[in-house]
Order: structure tokens, then sequence, then C-alpha cells
């Protein structure tokens, strides 16, 4: 059979979600965005969304969340 | 309810967030990277996004909501219908558990009509969770970030409507298959979206360069938006971070009070 040629946008990673029930797809997503923690001090003054790009330089580590995390906790 | 099944035990934070947003009343709709998740095109985003009534019992719930959470601002407008109706945003942060939740809200979405927003409102008013459609989600990424043109690209495979395929496709092979079969659509659509015209001569190549073309040109659409925002947020960003070494001392409730405050002196509403 001939294979229809196609673009391709995403991963196949990525797609696969829409071929899980909703328990997996929350527990995928729960796990995700567990994971996506570690890039939290790469992105700590970026936006993402909104019409803001970048938090003021000089904002103080005192007002994020990691800041208050080591005010409240130490660190 | 129409909607998808949620059980409280089968919940993540930004549905639980929704769910809060909205007791007794609908008040915020999931848009952006965690509409696209329940749209099942991709987990790509880890920050929530809510579009917003535009009305000032919404804003006092939503802060409360986040107050209960902890939640602080980050730099951004006052979540406060006198700036959000000009187009600006807010932004908060806090912790839940180990997990960093930032969320961001706007009551006025780039590229949506009001027409088409109170549309969206309408369809949505019965949906648990309620989450922005695959076409309003799909002008949403129409920003300056190329990875959000993939994501179009997922998007329009996704629409059941052939003048919303043809309208968003990323594809040229796409493109080539649907005008094959709708050869009159594409002609009427052209005057919508230029790149239209480029298809009738089958041409992969140039179909490709046209949406190389549209996409810079929508990149830099956005780019011409945002930098308009930046300039108008001059000297509130100046003044931010000793505003927010003052807020972050205060409960959310308070520390909204005290920027708002301020906001009506540095920050204008309308942006020009």
């Amino acid at each position: 059979m001939k294979k229809t040629k196609t673009d391709h946008f995403l991963s196949e990673e990525d797609i696969s979600i829409r071929d899980m029930d909703w328990d997996e797809l929350i527990a995928w997503w729960n796990l995700w965005l567990e994971q996506a923690q570690a890039s939290n001090d790469l992105d700590q003054h970026e936006y993402s969304h909104g019409v803001f790009r970048h938090e003021p330089s000089g904002n103080s580590q005192r007002n994020t969340a990691k800041g208050k995390m080591i005010k409240q906790f130490g660190g | 309810m129409n909607g998808l099944p949620v059980h409280p035990m089968q919940t993540n934070i930004y549905l639980r967030l929704t769910d809060e947003f909205n007791a007794g009343k609908q008040r915020a709709i999931i848009c952006s990277g965690q509409a696209a998740v329940l749209h099942r095109i991709a987990i790509m985003s880890k920050d929530g996004d809510w579009i917003l009534r535009e009305d000032t019992e919404t804003c006092r719930h939503i802060l409360s909501v986040l107050q209960e959470h902890g939640a602080h601002y980050r730099f951004g407008a006052p979540l406060d219908i006198r700036w959000l109706a000009h187009g600006w945003s807010s932004h908060f942060e806090f912790f839940f558990g180990v997990m960093r939740i930032r969320a961001d809200f706007f009551t006025r979405p780039p590229r949506i009509t009001n027409r088409e927003l109170a549309a969206l409102w309408k369809r949505q008013s019965d949906r648990h969770p309620p989450f922005v459609d695959i076409v309003t989600l799909a002008r949403q990424k129409q920003t300056d970030r190329e990875k959000d043109y993939a994501v179009i690209g997922e998007l329009a495979r996704q629409m059941k409507s052939t003048t919303n395929q043809l309208m968003f496709s990323r594809s040229a092979l796409d493109l080539m298959r649907l005008a094959k079969n709708h050869p009159a659509l594409v002609k009427k659509l052209a005057k919508e979206r230029p790149l239209l015209a480029a298809i009738s001569v089958n041409d992969r190549d140039r179909i490709e360069a046209s949406l190389d073309t549209e996409r810079r040109y929508l990149i830099h659409r956005n780019e011409n938006r945002l930098a308009r925002f930046e300039e108008a947020a001059g000297c509130w960003r100046k003044r931010w971070p000793k505003l927010a070494r003052h807020a972050s001392d205060l409960p959310l409730l308070k520390a909204h009070a005290f920027l708002v405050k301020e906001a009506a002196r540095y920050l204008p509403k309308s942006v020009s």
C-alpha cells in the first residue's frame, strides 16, 4: 500500500496523548509538570504568556517563589 | 454539564484551580498551553493561562483563590478590569508541593474579536472544564515563538471544518490535498489568507515559501504588539523591584490594593 506523504509538526511522543484515556492523560500530564520543574531556574524571570517577556532586572530573589521559600524555610 | 470526566482523584493543579476559579459561577476559561493538552495536541507548557470574565467580582474571586494558595504577584498589570480591558495581562506564582505554579490572566486575548470572545463565553457556559475551542487556540498560538506554529499545524489537522483547515493549516501537503478537493472554497478564502492563492499551481516549494513568509509576518505582528506594551510599561518596570519588595510582605489582596494604587500613577491603562 502506498504511504501518503505528510508534514510532521510534533513528535510521536507529543501526539501520543490523543490515544490515552482520561486517567492516563492526567497521570502523564502531572508527571510531565513535575519533571518540567527542572527548568525553573532557567525561566525564573521569563514569561510564556501575556504582554510581558521578562521580569525587570534587579528584581530581588525575595520576590520570586524560590525566594519566598528561602525566606520561609531558609536556603 | 458537558465536558470531560473530571474525578476528584484524577485531576491536576490546573483543573483544580479552574474549578476553584469557577466556583458558583463561570469566570475563567483555560487557554493556551493547558488547553492544548485538553485538545490532546501535546503537553508543552508548565504554566497556566486563563481568559477571565471582565468584571470586578471575577477579579476579586480569582485573587481570593490565589491568596488561599499563597500566591504572589509577578511583574505585570494589576488584576483589575481597568487595565485588563485594554489588553494587559496579570501574572502570579505560588508553590503547590514541589511544583512552581504560574497563573497568567487576561480578559482580552490578542487576535480574538469582541464578538468571537462573546461567542466563546456562550459556547463554554456549560463546559467542565471550560477551555478554548480549537480555532481560538490556533489564533492564540499565532505568537512570536516559532514552536507555536508547529502546534497550529497539528491543531489545523484536528479542525472539523474545511474552511478552518484551509485558514490555519501549516502544511503545504495538506493544503494541496484540500485544494484538490475544494478549489472553489480555496479561491474564496484566498481573499482572507493570501497564501491560498499559491496553491493552484500545485507547487509545494512555493506554498512552503508562502507559509514561511506568513509565519514571519505573524511573528513580527506579535513582536510589534508586545513592543507597544513594553514601551507603555516603562515607568512601571523601573519601579517594580521596589514595589515588589513591599508587596511580597503583604497578603495578596492587600498587595493587590497597594499595586493598584501605584499602577494608577505609573502604568497607563490604554496602549496606543
